[in-house]
């Protein structure tokens, strides 16, 4: 079969959050042609466009650099890729500042300043000597939308890409589907960036229902190796609808109430309290949950009238949604639960190196599509603006000179079979004329990898019967998915891709025998410095997943003990 | 629940919408935008919050049920 158009460029970046839109900006100042894919809409859709409005920014002239690196490396539980930490502090401040000056330049303000025109720096979830700024994040992603058009860049949106094409073990394109349209692409690339996010499952918080992992999954069909896939990540959420916000409400105040009325997290979380990180946050409502002093409630009611207004600027789409339901946070409590990201945000991804490529030449990677190196399990809220920011532009500059310099020219030959099996993978859906329906097989897949057994305190037991679950989804539901349209096959595509990844996190959670980071595990319920300070990575070799342990470098700093205390547990 | 409603009587069929939902949910047929996968609806308000006349409904509640971890 033959795509309805062909696209041909020296650099193809697929998604166009902050880290896809700062790689295509990097690529084309150094000199590329490129093109930028994205699912939905630029500076409309994604995680940055629903960032809750904190950026960590470093400043070198007044911060202590070891402090922040040592600060990350110990909430990351020491599985931080060091030399990762080194280059986003190096580089963060001037990033951050060109794109704060590009917002001046477009009338727009991105980073929130004071009366004095200093910028607001606060703490929140995890800080202890570190801080954020605070952001306007629809502003910052029109701005690098606005920025990326001006130098050149072809934005293509309303596509998603559902293949990688290869020709001599190398990536040379990848072919994408219009879900409003059904028109068909190929796209021909001399260097390609994976920035499209990964998995979120589309479970509860606010605008990632359409990140279901598609170009994770699908670079794991060529055999890319993913890392950490056992942590995944989890923010916090209104338990009756989709909501963000949780990094600024405990930054005005907000606490953390469990059924008792007791402030709870300070029991788990001495130090910080309900401004744990989001590990220390979600185990200890599984726990609570499962002592049977559940609910879970956020309590804003001590916010003050300005901090009120803050949130009600940075947060628009939350007060809508609080609007809607009648309910006026600053005046009663909310019921809270964890809100299950899957390899969002600091969850597992992509393996990458210092210059953003992958295992497979030709493929580079950026932002959440990757385990975040820097950030080990997860340190502090606002550093996955940071690292996707900095990523983006790290690979975005290495992609332009591998296409400059080892990229080749288009192979028809070479490519053919590859282009029509992965063009028969997309459409089956399309041409089956009866079958399974995606949401119900979604939801099935949900049930195997959300629920508390499978998602927060896990044991071998219920990891092993998720797992064995997950896999007869994939053997007996998706080969049978059927789409009437060109938006139901995007949903067929989208629950095949949940399915892959979902079979590679419980994969590596039965694989790892401790508890670090969100991954905890009833059966090893301890942080076992001694035998696992390693990286579990995983690549796909056909139906057949191969697991590889990396030992953590530590030239930085090293786990205090052998045997210690991992999030989720009561100290008190 | 999720997006409720579009009122045609403020509607100006300028599809702003429709090109910005992150979920597809909209579609057009001659001239008319509607509501085409209210299922998918993840209630993130983008389509109300720049609808230039208002004339969009999004509740609170999600548009389906989801797993939750307990």
């Amino acid at each position: 079969m033959k795509a309805d158009e062909v696209i041909k460029t020296e650099v193809l970046v697929i998604g166009g959050g902050i880290a896809g839109a700062a790689a295509a900006i990097a690529s084309r100042k150094a000199g590329a042609d490129v093109v930028l894919v994205d699912k939905a809409v630029v500076a409309r859709s994604g995680q940055s466009t629903f960032a809750a409005g904190i950026y960590a920014v470093c400043f070198p002239d007044r911060d202590n650099l070891d402090d922040w690196a040592e600060e990350m490396i110990d909430l990351g539980e020491y599985l931080n890729d060091q030399a990762w930490v080194d280059l986003l502090w190096e580089r963060n401040n001037p990033a951050a500042m060109e794109l704060d000056r590009w917002g001046s330049e477009y009338g727009r303000q991105i980073l929130e300043r004071d009366e004095k025109g200093n910028y607001i720096r606060r703490k929140s979830r995890g800080h202890i000597k570190t801080f954020h700024c605070i952001m306007n994040s629809i502003p910052m992603m029109d701005t690098l939308k606005q920025k990326a058009l001006d130098l050149g860049v072809r934005i293509i949106e309303r596509v998603m890409v559902t293949e990688f094409i290869r020709n001599e073990g190398r990536v040379v394109g990848a072919l994408g589907l219009n879900p409003q349209t059904g028109k068909t692409y190929l796209f021909q690339a001399r260097a390609t960036i994976a920035a499209a996010s990964g998995a979120g499952f589309k479970s509860a918080f606010m605008g990632h229902k359409n990140l279901t992992g598609d170009v994770l999954a699908a670079a794991c069909r060529i055999g890319v190796a993913v890392q950490n896939m056992e942590n995944v990540c989890s923010n916090t959420c209104a338990r009756r609808f989709d909501i963000h916000g949780l990094n600024l409400f405990v930054n005005v105040g907000g606490k953390l109430t469990n059924g008792h009325g007791e402030e709870f997290m300070w029991s788990y979380q001495p130090d910080l309290g309900n401004r744990g990180r989001m590990q220390d946050l979600t185990l200890s409502f599984c726990q609570e949950v499962e002592m049977g002093r559940g609910p879970i409630f956020m309590d804003l009611t001590s916010a003050s009238k300005a901090d009120q207004a803050l949130c009600r600027k940075i947060l628009p789409e939350t007060f809508a949604t609080f609007a809607a339901a009648g309910i006026d946070p600053f005046a009663q409590k909310i019921e809270w639960m964890p809100a299950f990201m899957g390899t969002l945000n600091s969850g597992g991804g992509i393996r990458i190196d210092l210059e953003g490529a992958t295992n497979i030449p030709g493929l580079f990677a950026a932002g959440d599509i990757t385990p975040e190196p820097p950030h080990g399990t997860y340190s502090f809220g606002g550093v996955n603006i940071a690292f996707c920011h900095v990523s983006g532009i790290v690979a975005g500059e290495k992609a332009a000179a591998f296409a400059k310099k080892e990229g080749r020219a288009w192979d028809d030959r070479g490519t053919r079979k590859e282009i029509q099996e992965g063009w028969e993978r997309t459409l089956a859906p399309l041409k089956r004329i009866s079958g399974a329906d995606s949401m119900e097989v979604i939801f099935h897949i949900q049930s195997k990898i959300i629920p508390k057994e499978y998602g927060y305190l896990r044991t071998r037991t219920t990891l092993e019967e998720g797992l064995s679950s997950i896999r007869a989804i994939r053997k007996d539901e998706i080969p049978r998915l059927h789409a009437r349209d060109p938006h139901e096959l995007m949903r067929c595509l989208e629950a095949q891709n949940l399915a892959e990844v979902g079979e590679l996190i419980l994969t590596a959670a039965l694989h790892r025998k401790e508890s670090r980071g969100w991954h905890f595990r009833k059966d090893y319920p301890y942080t076992d410095n001694k035998n696992w300070l390693k990286w579990v990575t995983l690549t796909r070799r056909e139906e057949e997943i191969l697991i590889n342990e990396i030992p953590v470098p530590t030239p930085r700093k090293a786990p205090p003990a052998e045997i210690t205390v991992p999030p989720g547990v009561r100290r008190r | 629940m999720a997006i409720e409603k579009i009122d045609y009587e403020k509607c100006t069929s300028c599809r702003n919408c429709m090109t910005i939902c992150p979920m597809d949910v909209f579609r057009e047929i001659g001239g008319v935008t509607y509501i085409a996968y209210r299922e998918d609806c993840m209630t993130c308000q983008l389509c109300a919050l720049y609808c230039k006349v208002n004339a969009i409904t999004v509740g609170a509640e999600r548009a389906v049920p989801i797993v939750m971890p307990y």
